[in-house]
């Protein structure tokens, strides 16, 4: 399996260990992954919120660059601007007239677009990945944080339910881990004001940290660098705010999968996350000790 | 209106589900379903002096949750585009101060550059010291890098830039 890869900016800064992480179970895998040579910023929240063109053109440059048939994309965000983008300009000619004399050169068409998770749970079967685990997350309770670009809106995020969606679940029950309902898999964190209306992200992504915690998580799931780090670097000033003394690590899908594919902590970027998460590594641990079978259930 | 917005209002039956889902509205002066009734009734000016298109997350909850196929979050970006190519900011000047920082720092460098992006955030809005106290942490944990990213094909990036500056009619970068 061959695709191009858009890591996107976070990937390449604050969001380094999805891309170390990602790279790691996609080889476990084999799933290739090939750099869409120079691609660029997907415009974000920021271009569709001021310049329609722009928003439509960023992506197709990226898009247009990418060797392969299809693009995966890991950050939600960039993710739904590129498919976003794909869908309008299949279906409005003008539109994709003008996005073309923006660029200078013809839109390709017919590249899919595609979210890592999708991928990794929907293009290896199931079977073939338990073959590759060599360990448990050992019955560590965990819940999974979809946000709002992965699944919305349904005529363009296609691959999964857009209320109640399982992709995430799915594949952290299958490494071993209990993974709890909680009402706010869906509701969004507040993403593009965080350095604008921080307050908004505050109420927000409060609003996540204090039902996960309740929900009695170990840690929060996600597979969206903006996600991430609402989740993560406003933590501190979240719980402050209101009260809690707990604190709850929120790490990449693909760390946890590679956890259980025999990489390291420090190989999967774990020592990157601004809260602490060793205890969370040692719960997956001594789990992993107390019930070695629990990958078969 | 509904030619002017490019998207349907009359189906709108005044339900709220949008306003009940919709993780912003306690911080907007008017909730969506509020919004899309000032535009049935032709008060478009009253919709654009709200805050409530800027402060809108993107989130989609609301157009997806419309059981009547109203595309509200659509309907929000167009007098977010208006707002912005006018200058109106309806008391929130940071969050479009945010924008044009982000869009600047995408159209020097081809890609998003953190440092830059919270510095010309912090000068565009007027917040000199804003999220400086998070960066050391960030930086020893090698989340933030001393120089922007090389590997961006700046050429066209610069080229789409100008091009939907000068021929966009809809907004301004
Ligand atoms: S959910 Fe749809 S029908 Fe109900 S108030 Fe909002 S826009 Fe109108
Ligand atoms: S898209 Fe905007 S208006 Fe709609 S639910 Fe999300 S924040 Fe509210």
């Amino acid at each position: 399996m061959k695709f191009s890869y858009y890591p996107g900016c976070t990937l390449h800064s604050t969001a380094a260990e999805y891309d170390l992480s990602a790279r790691a179970v996609c080889k476990t895998l084999g799933i290739e992954l090939v750099d869409v040579p120079g691609w660029a910023c997907c415009g974000a929240t920021s271009a569709h919120s001021v310049n329609e063109l722009l928003a439509y053109a960023l992506p197709a440059h990226t898009i247009t660059s990418a060797t392969e048939n299809a693009v995966v994309a890991p950050c939600a965000a960039c993710y739904n601007r590129l498919r976003y983008t794909d869908v309008r300009l299949r279906e409005d000619a003008h539109l994709r007239g003008e996005v073309e004399s923006a660029m200078g050169r013809p839109y390709r068409a017919g590249v899919a677009v595609r979210h890592l998770l999708d991928v990794i749970a929907n293009d290896v079967p199931e079977e073939e990945v338990k073959t590759k685990l060599q360990g448990t997350l050992g019955g560590v309770k965990v819940v999974c944080y979809y946000g709002c670009l992965l699944t919305r809106p349904k005529d363009v995020a296609a691959f999964d339910d857009m209320e109640e969606p399982r992709t995430m679940d799915r594949l952290m029950e299958l490494c071993g881990a209990d993974v709890l309902d909680w009402p706010h898999r869906v509701v969004c964190c507040g993403a593009a004001f965080s350095l604008s209306r921080t307050d908004v992200v505050y109420h927000m992504t409060g609003k996540l940290i204090a039902s996960a915690l309740r929900a009695g998580a170990d840690a929060v799931v996600v597979a969206c660098p903006m996600c991430q780090s609402n989740l993560d670097l406003r933590q501190p000033a979240i719980v402050k705010r209101l009260g809690i003394k707990e604190r709850l690590p929120a790490v990449y899908f693909t760390q946890l999968m590679g956890m259980c594919m025999g990489y390291s902590s420090e190989e999967l970027g774990f020592k990157k996350i601004m809260v602490d998460t060793s205890a969370l590594i040692k719960k997956i641990k001594t789990g992993r000790a107390e019930a070695p079978a629990a990958a078969e259930g | 209106m509904e030619k002017q917005l490019g998207h349907p209002l009359s189906q709108c039956y005044q339900c709220g589900k949008c306003s009940a889902g919709c993780p912003a509205a306690y911080t907007m002066a008017e909730p969506p379903n509020r919004i899309i009734r000032f535009l049935q009734l032709g008060l478009y000016d009253r919709a654009l002096s709200q805050n409530s298109y800027w402060v809108c997350s993107s989130c989609e909850m609301c157009t997806a949750r419309c059981p009547r196929n109203v595309e509200i979050k659509e309907i929000m970006e167009v007098l977010r585009h208006d707002a912005f190519r006018r200058g109106i900011t309806s008391g929130e000047a940071p969050v479009p101060a945010f924008h044009k920082a982000f869009l600047k720092t995408v159209e020097w460098f081809g890609r998003l550059y953190e440092p830059g992006l919270v510095l010309l955030n912090n000068l565009l809005s007027g917040r000199f010291f804003k999220d400086f106290t998070a960066a050391p942490g960030m930086f020893f944990k090698g989340k933030l890098k001393l120089f922007p990213g090389r590997g961006a094909d700046n050429a066209a990036v610069r080229r789409i830039f100008k091009y939907s500056r000068e021929e966009a009619p809809r907004g301004e970068v």
